[in-house]
């Protein structure tokens, strides 16, 4: 038996091995980012990341050290506080587990603070004005610049007809929510969109996918 | 129409991209490094190695790698630019690999060892590292490459 096949073994078979391993990769990887944001991203001292972590300088020390310091929630919450970044804890896959750190770079790790942060400062709004081109070269060219942002859906809304044009397909807005929504607005060739429909209400009825990526303001959707 | 290329020759090779590690290995062929070390780690301490090569052979600047402690001061070691990394595994023993650089990213290991209280075990750890260090760089070793793991 192979030596890879034998801890492949260990690992379906033995919780405290899973347990090992887990803890042997979390142990460089929590370090390892530490140190990327405080020495690469905001080139500080540890007496100066203890001072905002609220922590002693040589617990700083102590948890760049791999294997070390056995890290507990509450520890990266104050870290994570620190950096003026935010903490995400998600059980995985084994196989994602070391898709992440074979992908892992700590020269390339740059998570942005708080005060950069505008996906998180100035959000998308939940109600965005629809984009509606008034000639089909602006709307071939935001549905160009749409497609490569979000995935359409390609549903029918019949009960939009009766606005003059069949609509169909449209992006944006939370599923099952009677929310005005936004989006691009595919019309059937021949028919001339309609600049004064700005809005859209979508009632519960209809199901749309990849909601949270499709609503983007008008104004992002060209950039 | 006729093309006049003109090839430029940079003087400076470019700087590869990750780093590469080499075990020290005796003229006989004897490797220390894979033989009288890593193959008696436990499994959680090799997992926790092979995870630090792979993130420091894509950090740039050796000082950043994690796990990095100093370069090693005094005598042979400090001329040959003698450096440690550290780390510890489930078992609570601190450990410490030794090596030198040699060439653009190329990490030389030397010894790995247990440390503490100041205490080096096996005590001599610090001369053999001076040795092999001087061995190699008078060229009378072989070098055997650690690969990188991508997977356990």
């Amino acid at each position: 038996m192979s030596e890879r096949s034998k801890r492949i073994s260990k690992l379906l078979e033995s919780a405290a091995s899973r347990a090992s391993y887990i803890r042997a990769k979390l142990n460089v990887l929590i370090p390892s980012q530490i140190r990327a944001l405080r020495l690469k991203r905001d080139n500080m001292t540890q007496k100066q990341l203890a001072e905002l972590a609220d922590m002693a300088q040589p617990r700083i020390s102590k948890m760049e050290r791999p294997g070390e310091e056995a890290f507990n929630i509450d520890t990266l919450i104050r870290l994570a506080a620190a950096f003026k970044v935010g903490l995400k804890v998600e059980f995985v896959p084994f196989s994602e587990m070391l898709a992440w750190e074979n992908g892992y770079s700590q020269d390339a790790f740059n998570p942005t603070p708080i005060e950069q942060d505008n996906r998180f400062l100035t959000p998308a709004p939940a109600v965005v004005r629809a984009a509606f081109p008034s000639t089909w070269d602006e709307y071939a060219q935001l549905q160009r610049t749409f497609r490569q942002q979000v995935r359409l859906c390609y549903t029918r809304y019949t009960e939009l007809a009766n606005s003059g044009n069949i609509l169909t397909g449209i992006a944006g807005a939370p599923a099952g929510l009677t929310v005005p929504v936004s989006g691009i607005v595919t019309y059937v060739r021949g028919s001339e969109p309609t600049p004064q429909l700005t809005e859209i209400q979508v009632t519960p009825r209809f199901r749309f996918q990849n909601i949270a990526t499709a609503v983007q303001p008008v104004n992002q959707l060209q950039h | 129409m006729t093309y006049n290329k003109k090839v430029i020759l940079s003087k400076q090779l470019p700087s590869p991209s990750k780093w590469r590690y080499w075990d020290f290995v005796y003229p006989n062929d004897h490797n220390p490094i894979e033989e009288d070390w890593y193959r008696t780690l436990p499994d959680d301490v090799r997992d926790l190695f092979d995870t630090l090569l792979k993130v420091n052979q894509k950090t740039e600047r050796p000082k950043q790698w994690t796990g990095f402690r100093r370069f090693l001061r005094g005598g042979d070691l400090q001329k040959y630019g003698v450096w440690e990394l550290e780390f510890k595994g489930e078992d609570g023993l601190a450990r410490r690999l030794m090596g030198v650089f040699d060439g653009a990213k190329t990490a030389i290991f030397l010894i790995g060892c247990y440390h503490k209280g100041g205490n080096y075990t096996p005590t001599d750890a610090l001369e053999t590292a001076a040795r092999r260090a001087s061995l190699h760089f008078q060229k009378k070793a072989k070098l055997r490459e650690r690969k990188v793991k991508e997977d356990f």
